[in-house]
């Protein structure tokens, strides 16, 4: 445990030290005091459009934010050669695949819990009141959701360079959140190869749009059960580990030399 | 003389000067959606504001995209319905057997709650509407809708005024915007000599086809008033005349008796 909690704890270092985040929180802040300053024909504290904004601001940053760091953890290591200095040490490469990507997936929700909590203050001084259940039930699937990229983007860096994962694994985020619901719908008039391939996709690739409450939480619908909560934490662990176990089919074989 | 750069150069740029002068004099007028928004999105700022209308409805039946198409007019003729319409939030919450086990959990996490807004929240349509007009100025749909619920809900008739107003600047050829600014100048502002002129150019503008049967006894039966109230009786008698001509008395017999009275108070008048 203790290696673990070592290598996550560099890892939200990095995070922090770097400008990435700081860009990004920058960006997200002036265009929420922006969107928040306009008036539409006087009419006074007009909310959603503003939670619509920031909650779309702060889900892509901290998702792109998640894998980019999640992507780089492995082919930096190995560029600069401190893998092998890392393994020689008592870490062992599973801990070192989990150290990774623990640090990676507590580092990006740090992020969002920074943006979040941001966003929140600048909502309630225009909404006249917020659920309080349904604003952490947002951030609970939210941190499931980067729980899963953070996995993904982990997985797929023990087989491709930091820039090809990282496009890899935003590409497949933003497709299945946009088109995940409909995606075997939509294949069922295509060739016979395109329509196994979108009913393949539709059922083994992860279903983001599950951890995705912004309507629920932006329109005041009913918050979700506990069991269905139970049910989406179980899904996010089995995704997360089996994409860890993608990685660590590669790792397990990589020569210390 | 060619050793010096500004021998040649100077004569030159007197005759590009020229040349733009002359050029610009022979190309048509700027447009009036010449602005900095319109020249980095082209047409998509179109698309882009025809998407925002349609948020709009969304928000309206409180973020459910698939509701059941309840009404013909669109957002423009939904009254304002406090209460959620039972049925349909069943229909929607329930699953047919062809239901894999993504759809049924996605139903589950994602299930909308289908209502709409009520009047201290059908504000929070506005910003979709404003930038729906601004960044499609040629959605007369979305015109009309804005104009309709800043005076219904909001009661804020200048500004439906000035959009419906824009509206006319910016689609010259259509002739519900014309309809509509003078309905709200006669209700609201009492300025019937603008409200006659829209009106009378509203029938200028629309085809045959387009004000018919209800619409056609409601265009003339404004005209009339319009011009009753300035005095001029002849042509509100002509107008309501026209109105009572294509009245379905087996719909309308109020407003039939309404038009006949008129006409014989205008009668004893002349």
């Amino acid at each position: 445990m203790r290696v673990l909690w070592a290598l996550i704890k560099l890892l939200i270092k990095e995070i922090f030290r770097k400008k990435d985040f700081y860009v990004a929180l920058i960006l997200i802040v002036v265009t929420l005091f922006y969107a928040a300053q306009l008036k539409f024909y006087n009419v006074e504290r007009i909310a959603r459009y503003l939670m619509e904004l920031g909650l779309a601001l702060i889900f892509f940053f901290s998702v792109f934010l998640t894998a980019s760091l999640a992507a780089r953890q492995y082919p930096s290591e190995v560029q600069q050669r401190t893998c092998h200095v890392l393994l020689a040490k008592p870490v062992t490469r599973v801990q070192f695949i989990f150290g990774k990507y623990l640090g990676s997936l507590f580092a990006g929700a740090a992020c969002f819990l920074i943006f979040y909590v941001f966003f929140i203050g600048v909502v309630m001084t225009r909404a006249e009141s917020l659920s309080a259940l349904m604003a952490a039930e947002t951030a609970y699937l939210f941190v499931l959701n980067l729980a899963v990229v953070a996995a993904m983007a982990s997985g797929f860096s023990y087989y491709m360079t930091t820039a090809a994962n990282v496009s890899t694994t935003v590409v497949v985020y933003f497709l299945i959140s946009t088109y995940g619901q409909s995606l075997k719908e939509m294949s069922q008039n295509l060739f016979w190869i395109s329509r196994s391939l979108g009913v393949g996709m539709y059922y083994l690739l992860p279903h983001f749009e599950f951890f995705d409450l912004r309507q629920n939480f932006i329109h005041r619908w009913d918050p979700v059960s506990a069991k269905l909560l139970a049910f989406l934490t179980c899904y996010a662990a089995c995704y997360a580990a089996l994409f860890l176990m993608i990685g660590w089919i590669k790792f397990r074989k990589e020569p210390i030399t | 003389m060619t050793r010096n750069p500004r021998f040649v150069c100077l004569p030159l740029l007197i005759l590009a000067g020229f040349l733009a002068y002359f050029i610009e004099r022979t190309l048509p007028p700027p447009t009036a959606t010449n602005d900095p928004l319109s020249r980095i999105l082209g047409s998509a700022k179109e698309i882009i504001g025809d998407s925002l209308y349609l948020k709009a409805d969304v928000y309206f039946h409180g973020g459910a995209e698939h509701h059941e198409e309840e009404r013909s007019g669109g957002l423009r003729e939904e009254g304002f319905i406090a209460e959620e319409h039972e049925e349909e939030h069943k229909a929607q919450g329930g699953m047919t057997a062809a239901d894999d086990w993504i759809r049924r959990i996605n139903r589950q996490v994602h299930f909308e709650k289908h209502y709409h807004l009520t009047k201290e929240e059908q504000k929070e349509m506005l910003p979709f509407f404003a930038w729906s007009i601004e960044l499609d100025p040629h959605n007369v749909e979305a015109i009309l809708t804005t104009a309709f619920w800043l005076d219904y809900s909001f009661e804020k008739a200048d500004d439906a005024i000035r959009v419906l107003e824009n509206g006319v600047r910016d689609n010259p050829d259509a002739w519900e915007p014309e309809y509509r600014l003078g309905v709200l100048l006669f209700k609201k502002k009492k300025d019937y000599p603008s409200a006659e002129a829209h009106m009378r150019q509203a029938l200028k503008k629309a085809h045959p086809e387009e004000i018919t049967g209800d619409l056609m006894v409601d265009v003339y039966f404004y005209v009339g008033e319009a011009c009753r109230e300035q005095g001029k009786n002849a042509e509100a008698a002509e107008a309501y005349h026209r109105a009572l001509s294509t009245l379905n008395v087996s719909k309308a017999a109020a407003l039939k008796k309404i038009i006949e009275a008129r006409l014989t108070f205008l009668t004893h008048q002349v």
